[in-house]
């Protein structure tokens, strides 16, 4: 795997002009919500989210961090243990006007 | 394979058709809450659940049964939950908010059918839903009668109780819904093998009363005139949840997230801008994840500040007396409180529109939008009572039909935003 800052600089550069989110995957719910306090704590954004299926086939808890702060996540849940799957940089997946439900 | 397809495929999924759901619901999920500006930090929780809502809760409800619990799986607000909690079951809400389970309903019912009937039996015949999947028995209820000739066709399928809703509430239908109450004892203890005694029964009536205390607790924080410290939609979520967790977690939960809001109005903290149009919105239940009406509504310049259904104030308004002390007391005090919540099954039901009018007046509503699933005959034949009532209260209101799909989203959306744009 590629550094993660790499991976976000050639996000933005495939989707110029595309907000890029970084998502955070996990395997178990209660890892993402260790992770999601620390994120807080620590002044990082971050919220929880659904996994988004450009990011991994199966449904789960994911964090959806500001790519600005996804280095400092990462870097946070290995200094504390936190297992997580991966960090994926995404152009910017959430349209309120949308209007696709399930 | 992950945790959740191996919990899926044990319990016998369509695990192919499941996926498609699993494909849609994120994206649903994004653009709905996460495109939302300064939520409150306690929504964390139920963004878990929902982030993994066939899998987190689930696996819990699996491994309660491997210590030997039984599963209850019920549609409706006046099966008591109290009573299979005094038998040490576990209540759980069913799947029936999505479109998704539809087609698979339409193939044992008439197209003409609400789409909540439709897609709970769908959920349950395609073996697509888990928590269809864990239930050991399925309560059902005489409210309407389209859930009442679904319940014969489920009930080829799976065992269920099915318990008989007087239609009136005259002393003696109470009295009638109290043997029925009863009757549901016996067959929770039937089921579980656990005898339900009067202090498990008065334990479990003081954990769903609390359960109702922190939900009115945050719905309280909504009636501030000048904050709005959360959201419709986020309050709906809560809500749908509710029917799915465990009643003293979510209590736990919902009181942390009346702390917050409480705060957020000492603070001044609100997530709509000042003068934004708050709308009481009545009618059908929103089972989840059917998040569609308040998404276009609170992203057309208006907020959603009550819930006058089974997914709002229905759930949680009045307490059981906690003063019974034998079994038969409490039957008559669950039978009390169940009959006062205010269904359109019922004849006659003119108190849903004196509640609709207090409610309106408590959270200081502009405007009500009364809302009926397609085909949801009874809400239907009522509006216009309720829209009389409401003209001649001063009170505007916008009458809107819908169903799960997303074709009538942008007429919904201009009609909408028509009538946020006439309140002024």
């Amino acid at each position: 795997m590629s550094n993660l800052a790499d991976r976000i600089e050639d996000a933005k550069l495939d989707n110029p002009g595309t907000q890029i989110d970084c998502y955070v995957l996990f395997s178990s719910h209660t890892d993402a919500m260790q992770l999601f306090e620390l994120a807080r704590k620590s002044g990082l954004g971050a919220r929880i989210s659904t996994t988004p299926r450009q990011a991994r086939s199966c449904c789960g808890v994911a964090l959806l961090v500001n790519c600005d702060d996804a280095v400092a996540v990462e870097d946070a849940a290995r200094e504390n243990g936190i297992p997580f799957e991966d960090i994926v940089p995404l152009p910017k997946q959430i349209d309120p006007k949308r209007d696709v439900y399930c | 394979m992950d945790k959740n397809h191996q919990m899926w495929t044990d319990l016998g999924m369509d695990i192919e058709t499941h996926d498609q759901l699993c494909e849609v619901l994120p994206q649903a999920f994004g653009d709905v809450f996460l495109s939302q500006e300064n939520r409150p930090a306690g929504m964390a929780f139920w963004d878990m659940v929902v982030a993994d809502v066939h899998g987190i809760r689930p696996s819990e409800l699996i491994a309660a049964q491997a210590e030997g619990k039984k599963v209850f799986g019920t549609f409706c607000t006046y099966v008591p939950d109290e009573v299979v909690i005094a038998g040490d079951g576990i209540v759980t809400g069913l799947c029936g908010g999505s479109q998704f389970w539809v087609p698979e309903g339409e193939k044992h019912l008439p197209a003409d059918m609400c789409p909540l009937i439709k897609a709970s039996l769908g959920a349950r015949l395609g073996r697509t839903c888990p928590f269809f999947r864990i239930a050991d028995e399925i309560i059902g209820e005489t409210t309407c009668d389209g859930k009442k000739k679904m319940y014969e066709i489920m009930a080829q399928d799976v065992p269920m109780h099915i318990m008989n809703l007087p239609n009136m509430k005259r002393p003696q239908d109470v009295a009638a819904f109290a043997d029925e109450i009863a009757l549901l004892k016996a067959n929770v203890e039937e089921v579980t093998g656990n005898e339900i005694t009067a202090e498990k029964l008065a334990a479990a009536i003081k954990v769903i009363n609390e359960r109702r205390k922190a939900l009115a607790r945050v719905y309280e924080t909504r009636k501030n005139a000048d904050v709005i410290p959360i959201s419709g939609t986020d309050a709906l979520l809560m809500m749908q949840i509710a029917f799915f967790d465990d009643p003293v977690r979510c209590a736990e939960m919902a009181n942390k997230l009346a702390d917050e809001l409480e705060q957020r109005i000492a603070d001044g903290v609100s997530v709509f801008p000042a003068g934004t149009k708050r709308i009481l919105l009545t009618g059908t239940p929103l089972a989840i994840p059917n998040w569609k009406l308040h998404h276009i509504i609170e992203t057309s310049g208006a907020a959603i500040v009550c819930e006058e259904n089974c997914t709002g104030t229905k759930f949680f308004t009045n307490y059981v007396d906690e003063s019974q002390t034998t079994l038969e007391g409490m039957y008559q005090a669950l039978a009390e409180r169940y009959m006062k919540i205010n269904c359109a099954c019922f004849t006659p039901n003119a108190a849903r529109i004196d509640e609709v009018l207090k409610l309106a007046k408590e959270y200081e509503v502009d405007g009500v939008i009364n809302t009926n699933l397609k085909f949801c005959t009874t809400f239907k034949t009522e509006a216009p009572a309720l829209e009389k009532a409401l003209e001649e209260a001063g009170i505007p209101v916008l009458d809107i039909e819908t169903d799960y799909t997303d074709n009538d989203a942008g007429q919904l959306r201009t009609r909408v935003e028509a009538f946020v744009e006439m309140l002024g």
